[in-house]
This record gives structure tokens, sequence and C-alpha cells, in this order.
């Protein structure tokens, strides 16, 4: 069973279901706290009842720097979902879904234009999984990624750049449909 | 503030190219010359203070000093330093010369609010001067520093940012109220003030209606958050109740404000304190708004419910109408689009949030059970509950969560009389097996109904076993069904098995009947089940090892019920060869009696499995770790343990399931140290960034955005990491893993500042996670890591123990650098003396209090507990011998220490009699080589004794005019002969291992200790063909389906080199005579 509440530090010492996943990158402490501290409301988590954490999402709101208001690829006021991590023993549950919908509301309450994450072009399983949550490709960033998981000899692996627009998006103007067709490279992306 | 302690500080901007230049470069001389002559010149004291800055970055002494001192003149004079930067300079230089948190406030502390009066108005100057004070946990001078810049701020209504500094103060005002003593008389001053403020500002949000709020009240959630953490610690009881059922402010309203967190955090602190009536009351309420605002959203949405597993009741329209109506009429609205009002749009939406989460729930059917109706209570909520899952995302959890309410709430509901108990009991064991057959598919199937099965009656439990069995065999269209049926059963056996409920007292020898299986049995283990598991579980396994289809199929659905079944079985083995934790409170290891074939085809097994899987199941590779530890093959467990990737934050929790003990155990891993390359230095890292760094980052960021609760919770960080058991568990056994390569004690520990602040009877955490076990044994208090680890984990007063015995080690084994002649030398002998007698007699007195503790033997190996006795004696014994008291009684007590000396070391060498006396047949070594932790207390103690010896000769022998007395003399000639004699049978010791380990043949020797003739060949192997569940045995299953196998040949090479591994480290240990 999972209960989904704020994320607070002592979580930290209970993580191990989703970051002994090899799946699950476990960063320094720093990179944790900095959310907490930053957006706490964007910091959820899902407990079980013996205590553990069996889910966490960790998202932010921001914009691009004043100075690149002026930029093609200046990005308005946003939310992004920085990690979304479910334990192996938890998935399929729609746990994963709870928390992108508990960061979707928190975007709303900041005033968020779009929700936007960087996904793997080749992780049909969690485009899947966000198409189905109503996001949709906004562009493709060439070489996004250092290693190519499908293939190890390539440079480098694309990225798709999904957005889903917030209620202050009423006209769906931060969103488009032919996505897939707009390349950038990773220094267009803020 | 960035790397506050980490990094120098930025130089004014006038300070001229060279300067800044050589600052970057560490050119220390020339910033002196070039600071001198600006200071000279200019007469700015911010050279001065640069000068001295780029002195503390030298070696001598004097220049180390000469910060120290000038801030000291500076305060005593009481001269004001008005530049801030200035400031930065002082705090780096003493920071570099190693001021610590607790010194902070005398000095630098002092010299910020100083600077913040000569500069009232000046925001930056505040600023930073406050976040240096809350970097350092100088909460005194931050709260002055930010009452003066409210001050400044109330007398200067331009003056920006006032109400984020208002609130900034309250916080730092309480937080200092909580860091003065209790005796303090000014604690109860400032928690009232800080209180007052907090509740004012409440109440201005309350009073100003909701439109426009004034500057000082609660807007966000996060400054109600605030509020309420301040109320929860600072009320208790029915006070707080009262408070938390306020009818101006409870949960109710923190929904109408659409504070969600606030709710849940209200309703969960009256569940704590029991207030059950009060949380049904609103609980309740909080669901009739939540059906309500639910029925208005969906109507508005134009969703029709869509809950396939509950189909609705077709409503007739009129039926429809009436609902929203009332619905509208319950949330004050006159038309559905009313929802899209801000207000009432954020109301909605916490309210149908908190009204889907599980924990409510469960609380809500908790209190319902506690109403004096209790059965129209469960069945009200259970109503609220299907109706509310009805509306929204139907997400599977959410399904899985109804029926497990409908679950409880059956257990729940009282059997009204004595003939209904039959029905509830079917009914009961009807519930249990419905669930299993809706979710069997859930990986936590098993542990979600964990809370059920101690409510279940031997008979009831017996009936489940047999309907799950029936079920699973019956499953022939559905391989994975059954597949998924049968393992969930194996561990509700195993379940069964170590339940104390499901065993009946008798008179036999072995006291007790399984309720299981009617054989008899020693309580909690059943021999007569647990062989029956492992049987069932191997041929299962087997049989599912030439299924492809179903393994696709369980690959498809995410699910590996073969590691489950590997995991029940070899835990049933590890049972049955008798580890079960015990031996390791009378013997040297928890393998020490241990039946070697049963630990080895547990093993073997689930080494055959974890190679098996392409994704590893973490539990099975944790258990692993641990196995492999305990047969003491610890470079193979680490291989492993890398392959988890256990690095940065998990350290804390994680960390000891590896690394605990392994600094007494591995030599090996401590080889490359100079390097900075041991399984510790990591956790040192990790720390010194935490706690120097990460944590006060976070601490201002968090007051930049007006974070409150995270302000508080970063305390709580520090506070758990400054006094974690996994910190002084990383520190301990990396001393020790040095001290095993050098063979000398290092300086380090007594002086290093991650543990400078613990002192004895501080509260210490240990924050283990052990939630990668697996969770499958009935009695809390015995779980697998307790048998599986070499002895218990991790406890406050180990901690305390083993940095008790660093610091006794540290203060004996100081010497003066070769530099130091002292003009007086008996004086300065003399002054040394004044020090370690009172640190040994108080560091003998805890270690006495600690040792006594009625449930010390619990929390320690036996080694241990004679090596924190060894080093408790030779701490008394110094402080006695050097005190000197006057009287017959001296040479009693001493010769009463001598003795336990002598003993203590005794006794942990005639263990080692056996591995002299072997007869190098190889066959003890399994037993030897898993008591390698008990080796190195041995090791440990024997240093000990050298050094106290070294100290007393070194105190004593020295000095003409005061020579050894003879007592003493005598003294030190037994315990040196006592310590000579334990370093020799070491080193016989590991010469044994040497030569037991090394020869070839290992690979033969273990198939047969696993699998005895079947590995010999002596007995034939039979054919599946002829093989059926009744005629076949555990080994012969086993044998087959691992023994043949290339990973089995591997495992096996692998145990052998990590063994040879282990003897090469000791061989290489350092033992000092």
């Amino acid at each position: 069973m999972a209960t989904f509440r704020r994320f607070d530090p002592s979580d930290l010492d209970k993580i191990s279901k989703c970051n002994l996943d090899p799946l699950t990158e476990t960063y320094g402490l720093d990179f944790y706290l900095q959310y907490y501290a930053k957006w706490p409301s964007m910091f959820q988590v899902a407990e079980d009842d013996r205590g553990n954490i069996i889910g966490y999402i960790m998202g932010k709101l921001e914009s691009s720097p004043d100075y690149f208001r002026n930029y093609e690829h200046y990005l308005p006021w946003h939310a992004h979902i920085t990690a979304l991590t479910v334990a192996p023993e938890a998935r399929r549950m729609g746990i994963g879904r709870i928390l992108s919908e508990k960061l979707e509301i928190a975007a709303d309450n900041g005033d968020a234009w779009f929700m936007d994450l960087f996904v793997r072009k080749s992780n049909h399983r969690a485009i899947r999984f966000y198409e189905s949550m109503g996001y949709s490709v906004f562009r493709v960033v060439k070489d996004y990624y250092g290693e190519n998981v499908e293939d190890p000899s390539a440079g480098g692996e694309d990225a798709y750049d999904m957005r889903k627009p917030m209620k202050r998006d009423v006209k769906h103007e931060h969103i488009r449909e032919n996505g897939r067709d707009f390349e950038v490279d990773p220094e267009d992306v803020f | 503030m960035n790397g506050y302690r980490a990094h120098r500080p930025s130089l004014r901007d006038d300070c001229g190219m060279q300067i800044q230049r050589a600052w970057q470069d560490g050119l220390w001389a020339n910033i002196i010359n070039m600071a001198k002559s600006k200071a000279k010149l200019n007469k700015d004291p911010y050279f001065e203070a640069l000068e001295l800055a780029a002195r503390s970055q030298l070696d001598t002494p004097i220049d180390r000093q000469a910060a120290w001192q000038a801030v000291d003149k500076i305060l005593n004079e009481k001269a004001v330093v008005k530049e801030s930067t200035t400031v930065d300079l002082y705090d780096w230089a003493l920071v570099s010369t190693g001021m610590t948190t607790e010194q902070y406030p005398k000095y630098i502390g002092a010299m910020r609010v100083n600077a913040v009066k000569a500069n009232p108005k000046q925001k930056e100057i505040a600023k930073t001067s406050f976040f240096s004070c809350v970097a350092n946990s100088d909460w005194e001078h931050a709260q002055q520093v930010l009452v003066l810049h409210v001050i400044a701020a109330i007398m200067d209504k331009s003056f920006p940012g006032e109400r984020s500094f208002h609130f900034r103060n309250v916080i730092t005002t309480y937080i200092y109220a909580s860091s003065l003593d209790d005796t303090d008389v000014k604690k109860s001053m400032f928690r009232t003030l800080a209180m007052r403020q907090i509740e004012k500002a409440k109440t201005s949000r309350q009073d100003s209606g909701s439109e426009s709020l004034p500057p000082r009240a609660i807007a966000t959630q996060d400054d109600m958050l605030l509020w309420l953490n301040m109320i929860i610690k600072e009320t208790k009881g029915q006070d707080l109740v009262e408070c938390l059922t306020d009818p101006k402010y409870n949960a109710l309203h923190a929904l109408k404000d659409g504070f969600e967190t606030i709710c849940s955090t209200m309703m969960d602190h009256l569940m704590d304190l029991g207030a059950w009536d009060e949380f049904f009351t609103i609980c309740k309420a909080i669901f009739e708004n939540g059906v309500a605002f639910w029925l208005v959203e969906e109507h508005e949405a134009k969703e029709k419910p869509k809950l396939e597993a509950q189909p609705k009741q077709e409503k007739s329209l009129e039926q429809k109408a009436a609902e929203l109506m009332a619905a509208m009429d319950r949330l004050n609205i006159t038309t559905p689009q009313d929802l899209k009002k801000a207000k009432l749009a954020d109301e909605s939406i916490a309210t149908r949030t908190v009204v889907k989460d599980w924990k409510m729930w469960e609380n809500f059917i908790i209190a319902a059970g506690k109403q004096p109706n209790a059965k129209k209570a469960l069945k009200e909520v259970e109503e609220y509950f299907t109706t509310i899952t009805e509306f929204g995302p139907q997400h599977a959890i959410y399904r899985t969560q109804l029926d497990m309410a409908k679950l409880i709430i059956l257990f729940e509901t009282p059997v009204e009389s004595e003939s209904d108990e039959s029905i509830a009991s079917e009914a009961r064991i009807n519930g249990l097996v419905a669930y299993v057959h809706s979710h069997y598919r859930d990986m936590s199937c098993f542990d979600n109904l964990k809370r059920f099965y101690g409510l279940l009656s031997t008979s009831e439990a017996k009936v489940l076993l047999e309907r799950l069995d029936t079920d699973g065999s019956q499953s022939e269209e559905s391989p994975f069904q059954k597949i998924m049926l049968l393992t969930l059963r194996f561990r509700l056996r195993y379940y069964f098995t170590t339940a104390s409920n499901c065993y009946k007292p008798s008179y036999t020898y072995r006291g007790a009947t399984c309720g299981i299986c009617d054989s008899d049995s020693v309580p909690e283990r059943c021999d007569t089940c647990l062989k029956d598991i492992v049987k069932a579980c191997v041929w299962t396994w087997k049989a599912g090892l030439k299924q492809g289809d179903l393994q696709e199929k369980l690959k498809s659905e995410g699910v590996s019920p073969y590691t489950d079944l590997t995991i029940i079985g070899s835990v049933c083995l590890l049972k049955l060869a008798g580890v079960d934790g015990l031996w390791a409170r009378n013997d040297n290891s928890p393998l020490a009696w241990a039946d070697r074939k049963r630990v080895m085809q547990a093993i073997l097994w689930m080494d055959a499995q974890h190679h098996s899987q392409a994704i590893k199941r973490q539990d099975l590779s944790v258990l692993l770790v641990k196995l492999y530890v305990l047969i003491g093959a610890a470079s193979h467990a680490k291989s492993i343990w890398d392959s988890l990737e256990v690095k940065n934050v998990t350290l804390n929790s994680l960390g000891p399931l590896f690394a605990d003990r392994l600094g007494t155990m591995a030599p090996g891993l401590w080889q490359g140290h100079a390097r900075g390359d041991t399984p510790t230095s990591q956790y040192l890292h990790y720390y010194r960034s935490a706690i120097e760094k990460n944590i006060p980052n976070s601490l201002r960021l968090s007051f930049d955005h007006g974070s409150y609760a995270s302000i508080l919770g970063n305390l709580t960080t520090r506070t758990k990491h400054k006094q974690s058991c996994t910190l002084v568990m990383a520190l301990v056994d990396h001393f020790r893993g040095i001290r095993s390569v050098e063979g000398e004690v290092m300086q380090e520990t007594w002086q290093d500042r991650l543990v400078q602040h613990i002192k004895p009877g501080m509260q210490l955490h240990d924050t283990t996670d052990y939630g990668p076990f697996p969770n499958i044994e009935a009695n809390p208090d015995h779980p697998i890591q307790d048998f599986l680890s070499i002895g218990p984990g991790l406890s406050e007063d180990r901690a305390h123990l083993s940095l008790l015995s660093e610091r006794f080690l540290c203060l004996i084994a100081y010497k003066e650098p070769k530099e130091y002649k002292p003009a007086n030398a008996a004086l300065a002998k003399e002054r040394d003396r004044n020090v370690v007698v009172p640190a040994c007699q108080d560091t003998a007195e805890w270690m006495n209090t600690l040792l006594n503790r009625d449930d010390i033997r619990d929390k320690l190996t036996l080694p241990e507990v004679e090596y924190y006795s060894l080093v408790q004696a030779l701490a008394s014994y110094i402080g006695l011998s050097l005190e000197a008291p006057k009287g017959d009684g001296r040479d009693k007590l001493v010769e009463l220490i001598r003795s336990q000396l002598v003993n203590q070391v005794s006794r942990l060498m005639d263990r080692r009699k056996t591995v002299s006396e072997a007869d190098a047949t190889r066959a003890d070594v399994f037993h030897d080589i898993s008591a390698l932790h008990a080796n190195g207390m041995l090791r440990e103690s024997a240093l000990a004794t050298v050094y106290m010896i070294r100290y007393l000769e070194r105190t004593r022998g020295s000095d003409a005019k005061s020579p050894v007395p003879k007592w003493m003399t005598e003294h030190l000639k037994i315990l040196r002969t006592a310590t000579s004699t334990a370093n020799r049978r070491l080193k016989e010791y590991i010469e044994i291992l040497m030569t037991t380990v090394n020869p070839a043949g290992w690979a033969d020797r273990i198939a047969e200790w696993a699998f005895g003739d079947l590995a010999t060949g002596t007995r034939a192997v039979s054919d599946d063909a002829d093989e059926t569940f009744e005629n076949s045995d555990t080994d012969m299953l086993l044998y087959k389906a691992i023994g043949p196998k290339r990973n089995f040949t591997m495992t096996v090479d692998l145990i052998v080199h990590s063994w040879a591994d282990a003897a090469r480290g000791w061989s290489k240990a350092k033992i000092i005579e």
C-alpha cells in the first residue's frame, strides 16, 4: 500500500527500494536538499506501510534567465520533472502517475505555463507513459545523452523534450503537434 | 556561503591584481608581504586580516596562532570590525586552523554581530552575517543579527524584504530557544516570544479574511507549516488535541486554504494522540466534502465513472440530479462552474487528493473501530471508500486500496456472539483468498497481507495454506498463476513456521508441537516444516527452469517468483544448518557450530539464481553479500556490493549492511589506504561534505525561499548526520583497518572534527535501512538480517564503546612532535599525566557503565565484549597505577585488573588452540575463516595492551627521579608475556590459514561439502524421468539443478580466491610487539 506526501530528508535513509534499482541514479546530498529547500511542494514521495520509500518525483519551477528573453529557445516560467522513480515491486500500480499528477498540481499552483522533461529517445516505455498522461514531444535534442543505450558505437543519444500544457496555457501555445520534426542542439537547451 | 568551510573567501575588489592572483594561487608568503605594506600604507584593518589569513596557511605554530590572538585582542578590547569582508578573512583563518562550530560563537559570531551593529541598515552585511552564524549553528548571534535588522527595517518603512525578515526572525528565535539548556532562563523567554509572534501571524491571517493579507500574516502553506511544526513541538497531550481541533482552524479549514500537507499532518497527529473521536468526526466531514467535490468535478468534466471491478449500479437521471444538487448545497455553490473560482478550486483539489490517500483511509478505519458502535461506523467508512474509488483516474493502486480496506474492515468488525465466530472465521479466510486471487500478480501481495497472518488461529492458518495449495495446484491452465500462488503459499508456510502462536507447548524434549505439521519441534523452528518447504521450493524452482514460455511471461509481468523460491528455500537451509545468530553471542561467529553442508547449499543455490538473472533482484544480492562476509569471503562480497552502487546519500542507511566490522576482519581491503582507497574512505568524504557544506547550503536556500519547514528539516538532518552510528562505524572501522596494515595507532580519531562533538552519553542515531531484506519472518524481533550478520547491528551503545576505545588508544599513543623540547621535561610530563589520568578514569567509568547495561550482550559480539572489557580494564589500570593510591587496597586492585587482562587475552587465545592443533586437512577452515572478526578483535586487544605498556614505560621509565616502581615492572612483565603469547598464536593462525587456503583442490572439496557422495560420484545421480516429488530428495534435486552448471565452478572459484585474498591480507597485517 502507498501513501503520498512531501519529501522529508529522513526519507533518504529509506530509499533503498528505489535506489538499489540500477535504473535509478543516487546523487549527492546537495542535489536532494536543493530541491527540498527551493521547491518543497515539488518533491513528493510514495511510502509503503513499513516506511520504505517506494517512489518519488523531483521537480522544479523556473524560466530561462532574463537575458535570454529574446532568444528563440527562451523558456518561460514552467515546471520541470527532474527525476521520477518507482521501486520495481511497486510498478504497474499507477504510483508514477499519481506522483506526476501531484507535481502537476504544484505546477499549476506555481502558475507554470507547462511541465517539461527529457527522456531518452530509446526509452519507449517512458515515452508511452508520458504520452498517456498528455505529454507530447516538443523538440528533439540531438546527442543530449553521452552514451547511446541501443548503439554503443554511436556518439550519443537524442532526447525528447516532452511537454504538457498547464492550466495557465489555455490556448496551448507552448506545445506543438509536430515536435519530432524540430531538432535543437544540447547548448540550445536551458 | 557556497562551500562555506571549504573555499577561501573572495577578496575585495580594491586589493589589486597582484594580491588577487597570489590569493588564487595560494602564494601565502607573497600575500603576507604585500598585505603588510598595504596595511602600513592605508591603515586599513582589512589588510591586517588578509596578512593573518595568509599566515594561517603556513606550517609554523606561531603563524597559525596569529589570527586567533588577533581576534582575541579585538574582542577583549571591544574593538569593532565594521567590514564583513574583513570578518570573512578572520573566519576563514580560524576555520583553517581548527575552529570548531562550538568555538564559532565566542570568536566569529561575536564579531559578526558587532559588524551589523555598526552598519544596521546594510542589508548585505546583515545577510552575510546571518548566514554565517546559521551555517555554524550560532543561533544566538543569528537571532541578534536579525533583531538588529528587523528594528532597522521597522524604522525605515522603505526597507525591502520586511516580511521575509519577520518570518526569519520568528524561526531563528525559536531555534535559538530550542538550542538552549532547559535550565537557561532565556529559553522560556525566547520560546514564548517566538510562539507569540507565530500565533499573531496566524491570527492576522484569520482576522483579515482571504483577500488582502497584512505583511506579517501567514500567507503560504510553508508559513503555516512553520506554525504547525512549532505548535506540535511545543504543545502536548490534550492541549495539542484542542489546538488541532480548534473550531476556528483545524484540518477542514486547512483544506479550505488548499493546504493538503497541513491537513494530513494535523490528522496524523490526532491519530498519534489517540484522539479517535475527534479524528473520526473531522475525517467524516472531509469525506463528505470529498464526495461532493468529486461529484461536482466529474459532472463538470462530463466523465462517467468507470470502475471496472465494482460496476456501479445505473442511477436514474433524477437520482443523479439530486446527488449533484445535494453536493452543491454542501459546498455552498450555485453552479458546478463555481468550482473554477481560485479558492474553491484549490479546496477541491486538496480535498479530492486527501480522500484518496491510503494513510487517511487506514486511520479512518482505526478511528471507526474505536467508536461506540464500531460495526455501524465501519460500514459507513466502507461506503465512503467505495464511493470515492468510483471517481477520478482508475489507477490499479486504488483498487488494491479498496480491497485492502475492505479486508481490514472485515478483520476489525467486532463479532457479536460466539456462534457468529465460525461464520466470521470463514469470511476472513474467504476474504484473504479473494484478495490473493485478485492481487497475486503484485510483488507486494505477501507483504500487504502480512498484517493479517498474525491474527489467524493455527487452524485458520492451516485452512488458508490448504486453500492456496489447492488453488495453486489446480491452476493447470495458467502456469503463471500456479507459480505465483505456490510461491505465495511457501512464503506463507515459512511465516507460520516462524510464528510462536503456531506452536503448542508439549512435554517432549523439544518443548513444542508444530501446529501446522503436528511434529515435535523447537518453538519457532519446526525442522519438519523447514525441510518440507526446502524440498517444495527446490522442486518448483527446478521444474520452472525448463519452462521457457513461463519465463517469458514472468519477464513481461516484471516478477521473479524463482528468486522468492530461492530465498525462502535458502533461508530454510540456513535455519536447518543452525545459523540463527545466537552463536555470535556465545562464540566467535554465528557459523561456529553451523552445519557446513546446509550453509554451502544455501549459498550455491542463491548464487545460481543470482547469475541466472539479467536484472538482479536486490534482496538476493544483499543476502549474498551478507553470507559471503559471514563465511570470510569479504573480497567477493565487496564485488557484489559494488555492483549495487551504494554511494552518496545511501551510505548512511545502507553502508552498514556491508561495511560494519569489516575493519576487524579484512585487512587486505585496507592495503590501499595510502592512496585513500579503503572501503570507508567514501563515507568520511560524504559526512564531511554533508555536515560542513551541503546542509549549511541548503539551510541558506531554505531561508532564501521561505521554506520554513525545510529549515527545521535541515537542522534535524544535520543533527542526525553529526550523531549517526554509521558515521562512528565508518570512522572506527577506517582506523581499525589502517591499524591492521600499519600496526600503529593514528591520531586522527581523537582530532577528527567529524566526531569531536560526540561526548559519552550523547544520543546517537542508528539509521540502518533493513528494507532490502526479505520480510518473511513472523517475529519482528528476530529478522533475517540478525542471523545473517557477524553480530548485532549498529547501536548507540556499541558506537560509544568503539569511540571511547579509539580515544583511549589515541590518548596513550600520543607523542609530542620531535621538535618539541620543553624547558622543564618533568613539568611537561606532569602536565601530560594530569590530562591522561582523568581522561582514562573518565573513559573507564563510561565504558563500565555501558558494559554493565542489561542488554549490552544483545548489542555486541562476544569478541567485542571481551575487547571493550579489556580496554576498560586498561584505562582503569592507567588511572590507578599513575595516581598510585596509598594503602593496601592498591595492590589488590591492580592484581584484579591484571588477572582480568590476562584472563581476557587467554580466553581469546583459547579458541585458537583448535586451529593450531588442526590436522591441516582443511576440514576446519570453513569454521575458522568465518571467525576472522574474532581474530581482528584479538589483534586489537593485543595492540591496545602493548600501547598501554609502552605508555607506562614512557611516562615512568625515562624519568630518572621517578623510575618505574618495582610493582609496576612486575605487572608490565606479565602483561608483555600475555601479549607476546597472543601475538604468537595469531601469527601461527595466519600461517595455518595461508597454507590451508592456498593449495589447489578446493573446488572438489567445496562441492563435496555441499553435496557429499553425489559430488564425489559415490552415489549415482538419478534420472529425471524417474523422479517424482515423493521419491526425490532435496540434495539430489539441488545437485542436479546447480551442480553440473558452469556457474557452480565459477562460484566455487570465487569463494576460494576470496578466502585466499583474506589469508593474504592477514599475512600482511602488522602485529606489533
